[in-house]
């Protein structure tokens, strides 16, 4: 595939979500909203929050509402477009990495302004990225309309895929806790290190399964019709 | 050539086409010899289902009115023209006789169905 | 150039059974039947939307997925469906971003079907309306001109003047004899004229699928006094039923069927032949 093709997708698959970014507002369900609401506040409440943790609160936020919005799936259209299976798959894998990386592109972008105002330390920013990374990565593999929804099929599946995304929710909010509740980095002791770590390896072994387990049936019953609308 | 399909009579479409071309060659509308419009061409023309035009097309060959030439359509049979109108005139003859019994039976005279048929005419 | 061969489907509490039926080239089919008849299931199986759970599809000589791309290049859709094409884009846009996609589109043919569909090429789509979003899907399908169009319920949100000239498209479009085209619709009275074959489906199952000179041969509308009706043969009558003036019944028609003079004998309209058959339910 060239660099064009390459393009022409991502074009298509931004103009795609920006029209579902309505009709997704209605599928969001109470209980989502409840949820980030929860989320919020409890980091309001926290001992040191600044600018920084505020901006952070903001891109977590908007990275798991995006992947709430936007399923995984191909846009109708394409699935009557004659399109071979490989394109329609290049389709559905460029819309999940740009679920992954938009949020992340912004929090680099502004993780740079904020190393140049010496408002954060790099250790700090970068110890974020990572667990925005995992995150966003595990939380996008998600399918429509319901969660599971291509995993459904199979009643175990879909109770195993909901248990990792459970797994994943609350690494979330340990993180959540971590960017709240951690001091400076000059202040940090032993056990703080140990909690960084404990939370990086766990997440990174999460994020490596589930992509292992999941991404592949994922993307193929994103390029289906049935289950997806 | 002028054909009229009219959907709510009783007389089923291509039974109306036949009729209309029936009368069409009978008059020398169109010649012995003569190219009939393509079953396809005819039947977008009218509007009309292709299945409909081609039934009509078999009665009209049935009736060796029309025959078809593999490859090229169908072409006016070059029939002695006085045989079909004698025998369309049998058919109308016939046809005449239900009427007249009809008319009978409604108590219609003579001179009722003859007045009739100047009014009409 | 169509055949459909014993295809299962179930999809939820809706199970499609047994259906078979065939197109051939430059022939247009009326799929009919009730509303959750089984109609856009069949249409979404054809557009490769769906896939059957038993039996075979063959278009063009070839089947899915194995030629999903050339298929696809070949099929034109109009389906009653919300959701294709982006709504934030023009019509023109549109047709330019999934045009590209399929080999023989052509932008010239999409813009003069909008100037004659009466569709404005800068509207954006999800400012159409229903008719004018069929009509747009139309213009659409004819500027990549497709060997096979699936339509699906079109004809009920067009205006009067619009469905006649949408019948004559139609029937131009298949003139040459290498073009097809498939309707499921509802609303029998445009297809009475032009279907050639007609596919009738009931909850899911095949009625029965034949060319319209076939059924013509094979029913007749009869009307009259009731003594009358029932003095034809019993095992021949679908379906009778008594009106205020005079009994009606749909009847099987033998070579040799004779009817009472007294009796209006007449060649059923799909919509009569679709009600008295599922009234009737004898086939």
């Amino acid at each position: 595939m060239t660099g064009r093709e390459k393009a022409d997708i991502l074009f298509l698959v931004i103009k795609d979500y920006k029209s579902s970014v309505k009709e997704a507002v209605k599928r969001l369900k109470g209980t989502d909203i409840f949820c980030y609401c929860g989320i919020v506040i409890f980091a309001c409440m926290g001992e040191n929050l600044d600018y920084n943790s505020a901006a952070v609160i903001f891109l977590m936020f908007f990275g798991a509402v995006i992947s709430r919005m936007y399923p995984c799936r191909l846009e109708k259209t394409l699935l009557l477009c004659p399109l071979t299976r490989e394109e329609k798959m290049q389709y559905v894998k460029t819309g999940y990495l740009l679920k992954v990386f938009m949020p992340l592109f912004i929090y680099i972008l502004s993780g740079i302004a904020w190393m140049i105002l010496k408002a954060a330390s790099p250790f700090y920013l970068l110890i974020v990225g990572i667990w925005m990374f995992f995150f966003l990565s595990c939380a996008n593999i998600y399918s429509s309309p319901e969660p599971g929804g291509a995993f459904f099929n199979e009643k175990s599946g879909a109770f195993e895929y909901e248990a990792w995304h459970i797994a994943n929710a609350f690494l979330g909010v340990a993180e959540m806790f971590g960017v709240f509740y951690l001091p400076e980095t000059a202040y940090m002791d032993l056990s703080d290190y140990c909690f960084v770590i404990l939370v990086t390896v766990l997440h990174g072994l999460l994020a490596f399964g589930m992509r292992k387990r999941f991404y592949l049936r994922l993307m193929e019953g994103a390029v289906q019709y049935e289950n997806n609308y | 050539m002028k054909i009229t399909i009219n959907q709510n009579g009783t007389l089923a479409i291509y039974e109306q086409i036949v009729n209309q071309l029936r009368n069409a060659i009978l008059t020398g509308e169109l010649s012995p010899g003569e190219g009939m419009p393509s079953i396809r061409a005819l039947a977008s023309e009218l509007e009309i289902s292709v299945i409909t035009t081609k039934r009509a097309y078999e009665e009209l060959e049935k009736e060796n009115l029309i025959r078809s030439v593999a490859g090229k359509g169908f072409y006016v049979c070059e029939n002695n023209r006085d045989y079909l109108r004698e025998k369309n005139y049998r058919l109308l003859e016939n046809r005449m006789e239900e009427l007249l019994k009809d008319c009978k039976g409604a108590g219609m005279s003579r001179k009722d169905v003859l007045s009739m048929v100047v009014e009409l005419y | 150039m169509v055949k459909v061969t014993d295809v299962k489907k179930k999809l939820g509490g809706f199970y499609l059974q047994d259906i078979s039926f065939s197109l051939p080239e430059g022939y247009i089919m009326g799929l009919v039947g009730k509303n959750g008849a089984g109609k856009s299931t069949v249409l979404k199986l054809l557009s490769g939307l769906y896939h059957q759970d038993s039996g075979e599809i063959t278009l063009f000589g070839t089947t899915y997925p194995r030629d999903e791309k050339k298929i696809k290049n070949n099929i034109g859709f109009v389906l009653s469906e919300e959701g294709i094409f982006l709504g934030e884009m023009s019509l023109l846009e549109n047709a330019r971003m999934y045009g590209r996609y399929y080999e023989n589109y052509r932008e010239d043919m999409f813009r003069d079907y909008c100037l004659e569909f009466g569709l404005k090429e800068e509207q954006k789509k999800k400012k159409l309306s229903t008719g004018e979003y069929l009509k747009f899907q139309f213009a659409f399908a004819l500027s990549h001109q497709p060997k096979l169009l699936l339509l699906d319920e079109p004809t009920a949100n067009f205006d009067p003047k619009f469905r006649s000239r949408f019948l004559h498209i139609i029937t131009d479009y298949i003139k040459d004899g290498k073009h097809s085209v498939i309707l499921a619709t509802h609303l029998t009275s445009d297809l009475d004229k032009i279907a050639d074959y007609i596919t009738f489906l009931d909850r899911g199952k095949l009625l029965f699928s034949m060319d319209r000179e076939t059924l013509n041969k094979s029913y007749r509308m009869v009307a009259g006094e009731e003594y009358k009706v029932n003095l034809l043969p019993k095992e021949n009558i679908i379906y009778k039923e008594k009106g205020e003036f005079a009994t009606k019944a749909l009847v099987k028609h033998g070579r040799w069927s004779l009817y009472d003079r007294a009796l209006e004998v007449s060649y059923p309209t799909l919509e009569e032949l679709m009600y008295y058959l599922l009234k009737g339910k004898k086939l």
